[in-house]
């Protein structure tokens, strides 16, 4: 009896040992290559977090994409794994050759460590709707907007998101929140202010309102939505006449095939990505 | 004239290796850190004061590596607009302006950074690469021997020097430095390339010494030229095929 207890203790002991050998062997998923990274070896992390971002944006400026993710890699396997920008740019850049799982997983990790970054979560609802992952993508621009009600991206993006899941009404309320957001109002009033009175005397409009020309876009797309609207006008028209007027026949035709190729919600051109960059602050007058 | 001929592939091979340099040079001379002037526009994605200098060297690591150097130039200023010594910059610079053949400009930025870190290994070595372009073999070697009395290690000098000693006709010489390089970095490629440039020009000069005495009374060796003989010599390595050795051989008379 004692014997047979040795010898499955014996046994016991052995198969461990074999089960911890083949654990150091077996490479896991999570071991990543090491990778070359010999710039400024011996320098303090900052020098080579500085290095490191100017070579990925260098690599990045000249096309050389898969570069730049190397770069940005480096600094953050060898200097600093809780580098918000590296990450940053490497998301993007995992964006642009439609990596998008590395894309998520780096949005991912940058919400971990920033998890009010509204531009990490919106980009990351936008690579989800690359993947047609639409349910992913709602939550990100809910979660977006929920961060920071004045974030814009997130609004025009749950718009788009919305148009071309034909929910028109939540799309005209987003956009029009982008409108009152951007002061695009009090641009058009601008605009449209006369520059002349009544008895033809020059009036001072002041300066024109700042405002940023990239969410002008929320315009053409409520176009886009009458259009659609125009077009269930006259779809309703012709089951009443059964044919019609041929002119609204050939407007009808035209508008169908702008809608059905060139006017798409759900083609990637009418979102915003953030780029991160930060407007430059006005200069200070001095005296 | 095929003397001539190896002389240029080894000022050639000069040219390879300096990239493998550049990072760090001094020299204690009479030296002031030059004017800089304003680039084209010094475009950075973060407050400066946010990030270290060593930005604009990587940015101008890439745009050299891609061949750009009068934008590398550049971006290395734009680091030393904002810290005038900062010697990582004016070392890449200082190759950047070599490369370009602006040597006065090189010299400038190599000796600025020695007058600010007059132990700088890199500075010497570059230096001395421009002299040995310039032909002044003398400063050369004292570069690359200074560069070797604060980095007795350091592989590179080791190399220039050989190849220096190589330009002068000192094989002896010369082959003693490679062997240091290969025996301090045996990963290091360029040593082993700069002892075949070596071993080459060694046996231009035996053929020559061959044909000098030989006159006509003696047959050209079967293979040829020179040149001809090397490629031979390079198919009998990969095939081990040894006829174009037997030649060589004497009979006893």
């Amino acid at each position: 009896m004692k014997k047979l207890t040795f010898l499955l203790a014996l046994l016991a002991l052995l198969m461990m040992g074999v089960v911890a050998v083949m654990a150091q062997d077996a490479p896991t998923e999570e071991e990543e290559e090491l990778l070359d990274c010999p710039e400024f070896e011996d320098s303090s992390a900052d020098v080579r977090i500085g290095y490191y971002m100017g070579e990925g944006e260098a690599y990045e400026n000249s096309g050389s994409l898969a570069s730049a993710i190397y770069s940005y890699s480096c600094l953050i396997q060898q200097v600093d794994e809780d580098y918000v920008p590296a990450y940053i740019n490497r998301a993007l850049l995992h964006t642009s050759r439609r990596s998008f799982d590395l894309a998520i997983e780096d949005y991912t990790i940058i919400l971990d460590l920033e998890p009010e970054n509204v531009g990490a979560i919106n980009n990351r609802g936008l690579v989800y709707m690359a993947r047609q992952e639409l349910e992913e993508a709602l939550a990100d621009f809910d979660l977006a907007i929920d961060t920071d009600s004045e974030y814009i991206p997130a609004y025009v993006n749950r718009g788009v998101y919305y148009a071309s899941e034909d929910e028109f009404a939540l799309a005209l309320e987003d956009f029009q929140m982008v409108i009152d957001l951007a002061g695009l109002q009090d641009v058009i009033d601008w605009i449209e202010a006369p520059t002349q009175d009544d008895e033809g005397n020059a009036i001072d409009k002041g300066e024109r309102p700042e405002y940023d020309s990239t969410y002008a876009r929320v315009y053409a797309m409520m176009g886009v939505l009458d259009a659609m609207d125009a077009l269930e006008d006259w779809d309703t028209y012709f089951q009443l006449v059964g044919g019609g007027d041929r002119r609204i026949q050939n407007a009808a035709g035209s508008f169908e095939s702008q809608l059905q190729f060139d006017l798409r919600f759900d083609d990637g051109t009418w979102v915003i990505f953030d780029d991160f960059v930060e407007p430059e602050p006005e200069e200070e007058e001095t005296e | 004239m095929k003397r001539l001929y190896w002389i240029g592939l080894v000022l050639m091979c000069l040219v390879w290796v300096f990239p493998a340099l550049a990072q760090d040079t001094p020299s204690p001379e009479e030296t002031e850190v030059p004017e800089i002037e304003e680039p084209e526009r010094c475009e950075m994605g973060f407050d400066p004061e946010d990030i270290d200098l060593a930005y604009f060297v990587g940015i101008g690591n890439v745009r050299f590596e891609q061949g750009n150097y009068s934008a590398a130039i550049n971006a290395y200023t734009c680091a030393l607009i904002l810290d005038p010594e900062y010697i990582p910059a004016l070392n890449s610079r200082g190759f950047a302006h070599y490369i370009q053949s602006s040597d006065e400009l090189a010299l400038e930025d190599f000796s600025a950074v020695l007058a600010l870190d007059e132990a700088n290994v890199q500075a010497y070595t570059n230096r001395g690469v421009l002299y040995t372009r310039q032909g002044r073999f003398g400063l050369a070697l004292s570069d690359f021997d200074l560069a070797l009395a604060i980095a007795p290690d350091f592989a590179v000098a080791y190399n220039n020097r050989a190849v220096v000693h190589a330009i002068e006709g000192n094989y002896d010489l010369a082959l003693a430095d490679v062997a240091q390089a290969v025996s301090f970095a045996p990963d290091y490629p360029q040593p082993h390339a700069t002892r075949g440039m070596i071993y080459s020009a060694m046996a231009v000069e035996s053929y020559a010494q061959y044909e000098s005495l030989s006159e006509a009374e003696f047959p050209r060796l079967p293979a040829g030229t020179a040149d001809n003989v090397i490629i031979a010599l390079d198919n009998s390595l990969e095939t081990g095929a040894y006829v174009v050795w037997l030649p060589a051989q004497s009979p006893a008379r």
